[in-house]
Formats: structure tokens, sequence, C-alpha cells
């Protein structure tokens, strides 16, 4: 069975960016001048927000349209390779770490 | 470090900060427990390595470095010294990266070898084994007493409490963070940590030069205090505190380049693993090199903020103007980059470069403590004093191991924040482990003759040489130094992994000469002689950036012309 997957690196970076982007664009709004004035009058919460966003969007936009298919036959090969490597019967690689 | 709640380092972090660090946290200890928990085979797929493609394992490849080593330790010598600091990556870590992928590399993956004893183990037995997983413990003890100290100047920063409270509470945290699976999927942290610094760091880089006005502001702000040869990398005078430039050059060279850079990046298995997650040997030797291109650029986000907080932080640039080691407060150069965040970054932004520090410093500690965890349960206790036991011994054995790692660093971590400069500290414990470790690697990798016993005794003459050199100079062990040799600082720290290696490779022959060496039979895939070429040259790839060679070349071309640009 091969399927694809939400554990997609690119969609865990996305979805903490894109978080993050959102938290920093709303912060923006509330940014006191004291604050703007320490980074000589920049508005940082929102312009890094911005590219957060821009960057998060991204990732899972390629992740959704170049996915990694989880092949199950290969990862049912692959861990019983490791346990052969570590002298183990099968069915416990994984556990020992 | 300031013990005052009113200390000027004391950052202003409100709620948006702690909501931010919260959910990265999340974030981390969330994917650790689905990982744990086998939830998703994918997890299991993604970290059996079989898909992983080449550009996360280059990303975790660095990350895996870009701890607190690298941000507090590459910052404050940014701050101290200035662009001779860029020699730590252009002259040092990128040449180590190239070599590591292009030479070294078949020899590790090939040889199936997954730890600096193991391969020690094969290649000269039991003896030189000891040695090495006993050297090993103790320095992984050492340096997670670094990421501690720096971990807890964090926690006194962001909530005031002393930094004795500060250092037991950063332990638990840590402790937490192992118990809660946090390590089960590093690789998954690596990368989500080198996004989190960069989208920190970057702006703060920005921020900061936009202050000065640019890069024309900042070196013309230099010369003003008195520093300006400090916006030149070489001869790097004040970097190797030598006062002969030519003798500084040839330390940088020889004691931060070839020896103390290339046996860092070639004998440290933290990164080394990372590499070898990947499924065949090309992609193996493809990591670190695809690891060097965003490599060379890091230190733009690291040591030239550090160099401009040394100039837009007035306490600091009062401190480096009167060549004082602390200043105000109690305030060092490891400060340079939170001084620098505190005066730049609005709430928000400083939640998520606070949550990046803490995200590395703990995932560093952590990886030392279970590197720590896994030699002595098994190199060393399974190995040497109780063989046979089931293995959940070894697991409960383990989870001691742990605990008492941990204690032990807050006790190490007492003697990191006695330095000043967390670099000159790394570096001089870089001299006594892993100068003499990339000695004997090197030598019993090309020279097949070379003998068991050569193999222990180059190492413990290698170590030995790097500590007598420490005793003699000025300040490496602060006041216990006996200031026979007129060395102090980074210099000294060069000079005594430059005499490290000498040693070693001189003992190594004398004892070659007198003792019997291995079977060639045994020695297959550890020795190059010994090596099938076809296990080294997998270099039948299409296009050039699939082919190790012909990236490397790619990536030491650009680093030679970032050399000369910034010279």
């Amino acid at each position: 069975m091969k399927k694809i997957s939400l554990f997609d690196i690119r969609n865990i970076v996305g979805a903490l960016l894109i978080v993050y982007g959102v938290i920093l664009l709303l912060a923006s709004f509330a940014t006191s001048d004291a604050d703007k004035a320490k980074a000589d009058g920049i508005n940082a919460n929102l312009w890094v927000g911005i590219v957060m966003l821009v960057v998060g969007v991204l990732m899972i936009f390629w992740a959704v349209t170049r996915p990694i298919v989880v092949d199950e036959k290969e990862l049912e090969a692959d861990r019983r390779a490791m346990d052969e490597a570590a002298g183990r019967p099968h069915g416990e690689a994984g556990e020992a770490g | 470090m300031a013990v005052l709640t009113s200390s000027i380092l004391r950052m202003d972090a409100n709620w948006v900060d702690y909501l931010l660090i919260a959910i990265y946290f999340v974030f981390v200890l969330g994917i650790g427990l689905s990982a744990r928990a086998s939830i998703s085979s994918s997890i299991d797929f993604f970290l059996s390595g079989r898909s992983l493609p080449a550009w996360v394992t280059g990303i975790a490849f660095i990350s895996a470095n870009l701890g607190a080593v690298e941000i507090m330790g590459m910052s404050a010598n940014g701050a101290q010294f200035g662009m001779p600091t860029f020699h730590y990556y252009w002259i040092g870590a990128i040449p180590a990266m190239l070599f590591l992928g292009v030479v070294m590399m078949p020899f590790y993956y090939g040889s199936k070898v997954r730890s600096v004893p193991e391969f020690m183990l094969r290649r000269f037995g039991p003896a030189a084994h000891l040695v090495n997983s006993i050297s090993f413990a103790v320095a992984q003890i050492l340096i997670a007493g670094v990421n501690l100290y720096l971990l807890a100047t964090i926690v006194n920063a962001l909530l005031g409490w002393t930094i004795w409270v500060s250092t037991v509470v950063a332990a638990i945290i840590v402790l937490s963070y192992i118990t809660l699976g946090g390590l089960s999927a590093a690789i998954y942290n690596e990368v989500l940590q080198f996004f989190v610094i960069v989208a920190a760091l970057l702006p703060l880089t920005y921020l900061a030069l936009h202050k000065i006005g640019g890069w024309n502001g900042l070196t013309d702000a230099m010369d003003k205090a008195g520093t300006g040869e400090q916006t030149k990398s070489w001869p790097g005078t004040d970097l190797t505190a030598f006062s002969s430039s030519f003798w500084s050059v040839v330390g940088i060279v020889f004691g931060l380049g070839f020896v103390l850079s290339f046996g860092y990046w070639t004998t440290n298995f933290v990164e080394v693993q990372r590499a070898m997650a990947s499924k065949d040997m090309n992609s193996a030797r493809r990591a670190p090199i695809i690891g060097s291109f965003p490599k060379m650029f890091i230190p733009f986000i690291i040591i030239i903020p550090g160099m401009l907080a040394a100039v837009l932080v007035t306490p600091l640039a009062r401190m480096k103007s009167t060549g004082a080691s602390t200043g105000q407060d109690g305030i060092t150069y490891n400060d340079s980059l939170l001084l620098l965040m505190k005066q730049l970054l609005p709430n928000g932004l400083l939640g998520v470069a606070i949550a990046g520090l803490l995200a590395a410093f703990m995932a560093g500690m952590a990886a030392n403590i279970s590197a720590f965890n896994t030699v002595t349960s098994y190199d060393l206790w399974q190995t040497y004093v109780q063989k046979d036991k089931p293995d959940h011994f070894y697991t409960t054995f383990g989870r001691l191991a742990t605990v008492v790692a941990t204690v032990l660093a807050i006790g190490t971590s007492y003697f990191a924040s006695q330095f000043p400069n967390m670099m000159t500290y790394l570096q001089t414990l870089f001299g006594f482990f892993n100068a003499p470790l990339f000695a004997t690697f090197i030598f019993g990798m090309f020279w097949k003759r070379m003998t068991p016993a050569a193999g222990w005794t180059g190492l413990v003459a290698g170590t030995a040489a790097a500590v007598a050199v420490a005793f003699l100079s000025e300040d490496a062990f602060g006041s216990a130094s006996t200031g026979v040799l007129s060395l102090k600082g980074q210099g000294a720290a060069f000079v005594a992994a430059g005499a490290a290696f000498v040693v070693d490779i001189l003992v190594s022959i004398i004892v070659t000469m007198v003792t019997s060496p291995k079977e060639e039979s045994k020695l297959r895939g550890l020795v190059y002689s010994l090596t099938p070429k076809e296990d080294l040259f997998d270099d039948h790839a299409g296009h050039w950036y699939t082919s190790p060679t012909k990236l490397a070349g790619v990536s030491l071309a650009m680093v030679i012309i970032l050399n000369v640009i910034f010279r």
C-alpha cells in the first residue's frame, strides 16, 4: 500500500512557519512605537511575518505538488534490514533506542 | 554572568513571545511523541532515511552543529575579534566538510561503522577503543556543560532567576526533553530549528546593519573605536594573540584550519550520522557537500551581528575599548547576541529568536547526553565491565547514565561559566580530544602498517601534549596555567592542537616500528590502500550536481571567492 504523508517534513516546517507568520502579522498591528523606534522605525514583525507566511505556504505547496509517496513494502524491507543488522528478531526495531 | 533581576541582560518578553516559544515546544514534542508511539509509519520511513531528500540531510547535517557552540561562541568571537572569526568557516569548516564528503565518507559509509569508538575497535583493537571511549565520554560531558551554561543564560535573561537556579531549571528542561522522546525525531527537529534560527538571525542582522548605516557604517564605527584592523580577516593577530603576523597565519591555517576543523568535522559523529542516514553512498557523500553551501553564508548572520553588537551595545563597546573581559552587570562577550536582540527586536520577533536559541541549546545538550549514554552503556560498561546481561539491564543502565550525565553537566557548566569567550574554551577542549583523534584516524586510514599499540599510545600521547601546552600557556586553564609559554586565548588552543597532532604522529611512528601490525585481511574497508576502488568512487552521476566531487569543486570555488572578497 502506498500513501502520502502528513508527516512530510515540508508540511511540518510549513505549518510552523505559517503559524509563526500569522502571529507575527497580528503582533505587528500591536507593535508599540517604542518597539518600532528600537528597530529604526521598521515594523520588523510585519515584514518577517509576511516572509514566514510566504515561505510556509510555498513549503506546503511543494509538498502537495511533489509528494513523497510512502511505500509500505520498502519500509517493511528497511525495517527487516535494520533488524538483521542489529541481530534482533524482526518486529523490535525502533524500540531499543 | 549577572544574577540581578534588574540586570541589563533581562529580556522584556511578553505573552506573545511566550506563546511563540510554547508553540515551538508543542511542535517538537508532538513529533517526538508521534515518532515514539509509531503513530505514523511514514515517520519511520523518513527517519530510516530511505526517502530523505538530499537537502534535508544537508540541512540536518549543519543544523546538528548550529547550536550553542556556533551561535553564541561565534558571535562572541565576532564581537571580540571581528572578521578573523570567518576563518572558522572559510578556512576551517567548509574545506573540512568537503574533505569529509569527498575522502572520508566512503570509508564510513562503506565500512558500516556507526561511531568513532567502533572504527577504533575494528582498526586498532580494544586498547585504542577503551582510550577513545573514555576520552569521548569525558568530552561529551564537558561540551554538555557548555550547552547547559548557555541554556541557563537564556533562562536567566528571560526570567531573571539567578544563574544557579537557571542552570538547575535548564537541566530539568533537558531531562524532560530526552524523557519525552525529543531525540527520537532528531532530524525533524534540526530542520525546524534551522528555519526558526535563520528567521530570527537574518532580520536581527538586517536591523543592526540598517541602524549603523550598512557595511560602511560598521567599518567607520570600528575605525572610530580603534578596532579598524578587525574589519580585515588576515593576519588575525587579535584572534591568535600571536605578535608575529607570519606565525598568526601559520597558526590559523595549520592549527585552526587543518587540525582543529578537519579533526572536528571528520570525527564528530553527531554530524556524520546525519549524513549516514542517507539512502546510498552517493547521497551520504553529498550531504556534507550540500550542507557546505548554506554553511558558508551562516557567518554573515552570526559573526556580523556579534561585530555589530560590539559597536551598537554601549556597555559592550565600553568593555571592548577598555580591554576588560567583563562589563556592566558582569556581561561578557558570550552575551553579545542576547544584548543585541534585546536592543533591536520587538516583542514577537524576540519570541521567535528565543525559541530558536532554546531549541538549539536544548537539542545540543540532549545530543551530548545521549552520545555519552550510548558510549558508557555499550562501549564501556557492556564491553569491559558486565558483559552478558540481558538487554533491559543496559537500557536501565542507560537511563541512569542520562541522569548522572545531566548532574555532571551541571558541574562542568561551572567551568564553562569561567570563560568570558566560550569559543576559546571550546577550541581548547577540541584540541585535547579531536586533534589527537584526527591524527590517529587519518594516519591509521592511510598507513596500513600502523599497529594496534600505536593506535592507543598515539591518542594518549597526543592528548597529554595538548594538556601540557594548555598548562604551560598563560590562560588556557585560567589561574592554573603557568605562563611559561607566551600563548593565550585561541592561539594557545591552536598550538595545543598542533602539538597534539604532531606528537600523536611521532609516537605512532615510533611505536609502530617496534610492534607488530594487524593482518591485512582484517583491514579491508578500514585502510585506503586495502579498500576496493569502486567502493571509493561512486561517481556514476547524471548531472554535475549529483556528483559529489564536482559539487565539492563548485563549493570550493565559491569559498575561495568569499575568502578573496573579505580578506
